[in-house]
């Protein structure tokens, strides 16, 4: 059934895609009142970015008597705009993160780049460069405002890790040792989603460290792991690992989520969890938490232990009936960047990929303490795949990557399983 | 001297051993009855499981749900039907479904009963080919009409209405509706059909007032096939109505209740316990008609 439906978008989306780039506008919903904006997002009042978004919205309305329509989507936005778009009937700005489908919506006209808003509107130096070439596509589009990014260091329990005699590892022997001491003692050891995108990311994570950057983002970018000697070594790192029990029992099944709760519940001293983690964390394995990355290999490209962090969480997107209320749109996106409104972001938590500075010293979370402090030093930045791995590669790899957590499965199966999804994407 | 086994002898002989073969008989039966009250209970418990896990779910944390999903006691909060009741804006939504569910089911019985009265008194060869469309209707997967859907309603100017599904939502229940509502009303005397036309009643009255009491029991069962199937529907709702709060289906806004990265299973869980009332509502209603009707066309067949 889902495959049916996913079948039916994909025509929908392409003959909607299509249309859109052959007709000059339809009607358009968010369009005509100019004091009106129609902002679709996946920040949910369910979560505190949400909160926080319509916090600072309210002081939008307040301050500019423009009004903001909210609507919320889960993860099925990029579907719902794209059809939306073709009944010309979208949202006028779009606050999503950068990833799958979207990567290629500048290029095929599902939004406006936002290139000459990023040099005439006045956003003070809110942006870094780094961030906009984040943002930037093969065809020089910035796609988007980037908003919010992420960091995903590795989390060790320190109290688990004492328990089983032990430290936290700084390097891949240590990790199979402390992974051995954990498992003796009856804790698990690394807890990830085997079985979707969070472990599909560590795989990647894992599959660099013999790769340097340039090679790392070719990769990414084309696939071809079984040519790549380094990217194999990356792989039979893996496997070595894996083999070794490093990663809890059963992970090859695990979501995020299930992951999370090990971790979380003291059943795993070890997991790799993104920033968005960071307020779930509660006592005492909050305080018992030291922020840190994966180990580093003898041999490797990383001198100090890795970690992702990228400015892609989320964005703001024009989208071409915001484009006819040009005026609004900039009054908000200009709001939304002031160093008071980032605040109100930052106080709840989330990690801007703004430069504006941000005071987090009154938030009562020693991770996020540790995230804006010590960790900062204390790794090396992996790269991160979602700017570079096709969208129509990434999803379905996940299946391929459940394939490398699964015991018996050799490098160079694991390296054809992945190879054959880039090759069905063409 | 010869014996002959008399009848009152024989009988005497046999006896025993028919009681014998009698109790055996009967401790074969009680097993066979014991066992078969197993079996019921068992698929009640396999029933019932989902259920549980639900509804004790909707009382509890993320990391109790993942971590000991059936322990009724672990990590128990109070508040998931009110963060859901609130975060999900489900008042507005659940009147959005109502309306939709409600509007959709009443216009397919507008068309389907009609049409099986016709269906069912039509003698001749074009009422059998039209009974054949509709049977092939079941051949159209929904997916199928996805792309031609979204065009007619963005053609319609219905796009981002309730009103457009309240439209087309029917056309998936016709066949199903008109094939359960012609077999009933077929089985409809024609004495009683001739006599009231012999009382002077028209075609409508004679639908109104003949098959459609008749056929009571088999229009109900229609009536919640189909409100269940309404009620539910989430793919078309989301993609043509789309997430507006002012017009968005409860089942559309569950979904973002819990995102990837920022999970709310307890929450999700308690939404979904609230739109299933409804739902249990209507069932508890009209459910001994439609045991009603399933039991009339066991008696019939």
């Amino acid at each position: 059934m889902h495959r049916f439906r996913q079948a039916g978008l994909a025509v929908l989306v392409t003959t909607g895609l299509a249309l859109t780039a052959c007709s000059s506008g339809g009607a358009s919903a968010g369009g005509g009142d100019a004091d009106s904006i129609t902002l679709q997002t996946i920040w949910t009042s369910g979560n505190s970015q949400g909160t926080a978004l319509r916090d600072a919205i309210k002081e939008f309305t307040a301050e500019s008597g423009i009004k903001v329509k909210i609507l919320e989507n889960g993860e099925d936005l990029n579907q719902v705009y794209e059809t939306s778009l073709l009944a010309g009937d979208e949202a006028d700005v779009l606050l999503v993160g950068l990833l799958e489908k979207q990567l290629d919506w500048a290029k095929n006209g599902a939004v406006i780049p936002v290139n000459n808003y990023l040099k005439d509107w006045d956003l003070g130096d809110a942006i870094p460069q780094a961030a906009v070439e984040a943002w930037t596509d093969d065809e020089d589009n910035v796609r988007g405002f980037p908003y919010t990014g992420f960091t995903w260091p590795w989390w060790y329990n320190t109290d688990l890790l004492k328990k089983a005699g032990t430290e936290v590892p700084k390097t891949i022997d240590e990790l199979k040792a402390t992974a051995a001491a954990l498992r003796a003692s009856g804790v698990g050891p690394v807890a990830t989603g085997g079985n979707d995108w969070s472990g599909q990311k560590i795989f990647l994570q894992i599959l660099q460290t013999y790769m340097d950057e340039k090679e790392t983002i070719q990769v990414f970018e084309k696939g071809g792991l079984c040519k790549s000697p380094n990217a194999m070594k990356g792989v039979e790192l893996f496997t070595e690992l894996r083999d070794a029990g490093v990663f809890v029992d059963g992970v090859e099944g695990l979501t995020a989520d299930q992951a999370q709760a090990l971790y979380m519940s003291g059943k795993a001293a070890i997991g790799p969890m993104g920033s968005w983690a960071y307020l779930h964390a509660e006592e005492p394995v909050a305080s018992a938490t030291e922020l840190g990355g994966f180990p580093v290999a003898s041999g490797g490209t990383f001198t100090k232990p890795n970690a992702y962090r990228g400015d892609t969480s989320a964005g703001w997107w024009v989208t071409p009936n915001g484009q006819k209320k040009e005026a609004a749109l900039k009054k908000l996106v200009e709001f939304m960047y002031k160093p008071s409104t980032i605040q109100i972001m930052a106080d709840a938590g989330i990690v801007m990929a703004t430069s504006t500075k941000v005071d987090t010293s009154h938030i009562d979370s020693p991770i996020i303490a540790q995230a804006n402090g010590p960790l900062l030093d204390s790794v090396d930045w992996a790269v991160m795949p979602d700017g570079h791995v096709p969208g129509d590669v990434s999803n379905p790899m996940y299946r391929a990557t459940s394939v490398a957590y699964t015991k018996g499965n050799d490098a160079k199966a694991i390296c054809a399983a992945v190879d054959n999804v880039y090759a069905a994407a063409g | 001297m010869t014996t002959t086994a008399s009848p009152l002898n024989t009988r005497a002989q046999a006896a025993p051993v028919r009681a014998s073969s009698s109790r055996g008989s009967r401790g074969i039966s009680a097993f066979l009855t014991y066992l078969s009250h197993g079996a019921i209970w068992l698929y009640v418990l396999l029933l019932l499981v989902p259920i549980y896990y639900l509804v004790i779910s909707a009382f509890k944390t993320n990391t109790a749900i993942l971590n000991e999903p059936f322990n009724p006691f672990a990590g128990l909060v109070l508040d998931n039907f009110g963060k859901a009741w609130e975060q999900a804006t489900l008042g507005p939504a659940l009147l959005n479904q109502a309306y939709l569910t409600v509007g959709a089911s009443v216009l397919t019985l507008l068309l389907a009963i009609p049409a099986s009265y016709a269906l069912a008194r039509s003698k001749g060869k074009l009422g059998g080919i039209v009974e054949r469309i509709f049977q092939v209707g079941f051949l159209v997967p929904a997916f199928a009409a996805l792309v031609p859907t979204v065009m007619l309603a963005i053609s319609m100017n219905l796009f981002h209405t309730r009103e457009f599904l309240i439209l087309f939502l029917p056309a998936g229940a016709m066949p199903l509706s008109v094939i359960l509502l012609t077999q009933a009303m077929r089985t409809v005397p024609a004495e009683l059909e001739e006599s009231a036309v012999l009382d002077g009643a028209s075609q409508m009255r004679v639908l109104w007032a003949v098959f459609l009491p008749v056929t009571m029991p088999t229009t109900i069962t229609v009536i919640i096939l189909n409100f269940l199937g309404f009620w539910n529907e989430y793919f078309f709702s989301l993609v043509i109505i789309g997430p507006d709060p002012a017009l968005r289906t409860a089942q559309v806004a569950l979904p973002t209740l819990s995102m990837t990265n920022a999970a709310q299973y307890g929450v999700l869980a308690a939404g979904i316990v609230i739109t299933l009332i409804p739902v249990y509502i209507v069932y508890a209603i009209f459910a001994e008609k439609m045991e009603g009707a399933v039991l009339a066309g066991a008696l019939k067949g």
